[in-house]
C-alpha cells in the first residue's frame, strides 16, 4: 500500500493514548488450571492484585465450545497502580496499559514478559492470533484538533465537507501477517470512560490474519515490533504534518 | 468478519449504529449467557455432583429485574429526545445503571428507589438499619454516599472494571465502622 510518508515523531507533548492493549490467542497441550497457576508465578505480576471477570462464573465447557466465549479472559491481575492489567483466559492472554502511557520501551519490556511468561509455562504452544491497539483520544485543548475537518482526510457529501457525528472504519492490508483497521469515531459512538472533553477517538488494531499460526516467541516480538510502527504509521498518517509538527516534543 | 483486539475488555468501546439506535441495552456475549443461566430451571439438589450442590454463585435479588424494566423504559425515546421531561435519562446513563446494577445487586442493602439527577445521572437510594445509602451513577464515574454517625462518608469510583470491589469495600467499611 503507497502512503504519503510523513515524518514520524518520536514522542509527542501530550500523547493521546487512553489504552495500548496487546491480545495473544493461542492453543496449548496444557490444562488450563495448570497453565493458570504457572503464569501467576511470574516474577513481572507479584503482588498484583487477582480479579475474577465475568466469564468466569460460566462453566468452562461452555467457555470452550462458543468460540465468543473461547478467547474471553476470566481473571485479572492488577497492577496496584490500576493502570496495568493481564487479563488471563484458557486460550488468551492480553495486557493493557492504561493512561499515563510510559513509551513503547517500557511497554515492550512489559510485552516481552508477557510472551516469555506465556511461552515458558505452557507445552507445545501456537499462537493463533496476535492484536496490537492503540486507543487514542482526541482532546483540543491538548492536541490542537476540534473538527473532522483537521484531520488530514476529507469526508464530503455532495461536495461539501462533512463535520457531524461518525464512526468510520477502514481496513488495511500491510503485509501477508499484518493488517489493521482503523476507526475514528466522535463521542456519539463512545462507550466507556473517555477523558474530559474528548472530541473523539482514533483505535488504531493492528493484528493478524485469520490462517495465522507461529509457535516462535521470537516471531512474535518481532511482529509486535513491526505491528507498532505500522500502528504509529496508521495513527500520524490521519494528522496533517502541522498538527504533528505542533505536538512534537523537541 | 472484522473483530476489535480484546473488544469485551477494552476499556472503551466504539458502539455500532446498531447499538447506538438501540433504546434497549445490548448485553455483551459473556452477559448474555450469565443471564441465561441464571434463568435455566435448576435440577433437585439430589440429580446435581456434590461440588455442584456446594458451588457458590452469585444470589440476585427479587427486585433487580424491576429495576432493570424501570431504566430500560426510562431512556429517551425519539418522542420526548426533543423536549427534557427530567425524568428521562439517556442510553449511556442506562447501560451504566444496567451494568452497575447487575455487577452489584446482590451487594445492596435493599431495593432501591431510583430516580434522575438534574445533571441526567441516575440516583438510587436505599434504607438501611443504621442510616441512608444514596449511588449517583454515570457512565464515567460511581459515587457512593453515606451517613455514618452523623459523619458523611463518600467514595468516587471511576474505574468502573473494578466497581464491585469498591462497593464490597465501601460497604464494609459501613459495618464496621
Amino acid at each position: 500500500m503507497t502512503t504519503n510518508k510523513k515524518r514520524i515523531p518520536e514522542k509527542l507533548k501530550n500523547d493521546a493514548i487512553v489504552e495500548a492493549i496487546v491480545e495473544i490467542r493461542f492453543e496449548t497441550s496444557t490444562l488450563p488450571e495448570i497453565f493458570y497457576g504457572r503464569l501467576l508465578e511470574c516474577e513481572a505480576w507479584k503482588g498484583f492484585k487477582q480479579i475474577r471477570m465475568p466469564a468466569y462464573d460460566l462453566p468452562p465447557s461452555l467457555r470452550q465450545s462458543d468460540p465468543n466465549l473461547r478467547y474471553q479472559p476470566i481473571f485479572e491481575l492488577q497492577a496496584p497502580d490500576k493502570n496495568r492489567m493481564l487479563k488471563v483466559g484458557a486460550n488468551v492472554v492480553s495486557f493493557h496499559r492504561l493512561e499515563p502511557y510510559e513509551g513503547w520501551n517500557t511497554y515492550r519490556n512489559e510485552l516481552d514478559e508477557v510472551v516469555n511468561g506465556l511461552f515458558n509455562r505452557t507445552d507445545n504452544i501456537n499462537i493463533t492470533r496476535i492484536g496490537l491497539r492503540y486507543i487514542n483520544a482526541i482532546r483540543p485543548e491538548l492536541h490542537g484538533i476540534s473538527s473532522l475537518t483537521e484531520f488530514d482526510m476529507k469526508m464530503s457529501i455532495e461536495n461539501e465537507d462533512f463535520s457531524g457525528g461518525v464512526n468510520l472504519n477502514y481496513i488495511n492490508k500491510h503485509t501477508e501477517d499484518l493488517l489493521s483497521t482503523v476507526r475514528v469515531a466522535t463521542t456519539e459512538f463512545i462507550q466507556g470512560n473517555i477523558p474530559k472533553g474528548t472530541f473523539a477517538l482514533v483505535d488504531v488494531d493492528v493484528y493478524t490474519p485469520e490462517a495465522y499460526k507461529t509457535s516462535d516467541s521470537q516471531q512474535v516480538k518481532h511482529w509486535l515490533e513491526s505491528a507498532h510502527t505500522e500502528e504509529k504509521e496508521q495513527f500520524f498518517r490521519l494528522l496533517t504534518q502541522e498538527t504533528i509538527d505542533a505536538l512534537e516534543e523537541k | 468478519m472484522y473483530s476489535p483486539t480484546a473488544d469485551e475488555v477494552a476499556s472503551i468501546q466504539i458502539k455500532t449504529p446498531i447499538d447506538w439506535n438501540s433504546k434497549i441495552r445490548k448485553p455483551g456475549v459473556t452477559e448474555r449467557y450469565k443471564r441465561l443461566i441464571m434463568r435455566s430451571k435448576k435440577d433437585l439438589s439430589d440429580t446435581k455432583l456434590e461440588n455442584d450442590v456446594y458451588k457458590l454463585s452469585m444470589v440476585i435479588p427479587e427486585w433487580l429485574k424491576s429495576i432493570q424494566e424501570s431504566i430500560n423504559k426510562s431512556v429517551y425515546t425519539v418522542a420526548n429526545l426533543e423536549q427534557d421531561d427530567e425524568r428521562s435519562i439517556n442510553q449511556e446513563v442506562a447501560d451504566a445503571a444496567s451494568d452497575f446494577f447487575l455487577k452489584t445487586a446482590d451487594l445492596l442493602p435493599s431495593e432501591p428507589h431510583i430516580y434522575r439527577s438534574k445533571k441526567g445521572d441516575l440516583v438510587s437510594e436505599y434504607k438501611t438499619n443504621t442510616g441512608n445509602l444514596t449511588i449517583i451513577i454515570s457512565p464515567s464515574f460511581v459515587i457512593l454516599f453515606a451517613i455514618v454517625n452523623g459523619d458523611p462518608v463518600e467514595r468516587k469510583i471511576t474505574k468502573l472494571n473494578v466497581v464491585r470491589m469498591e462497593v464490597e469495600e465501601f460497604l464494609g467499611s459501613l459495618a464496621t465502622g
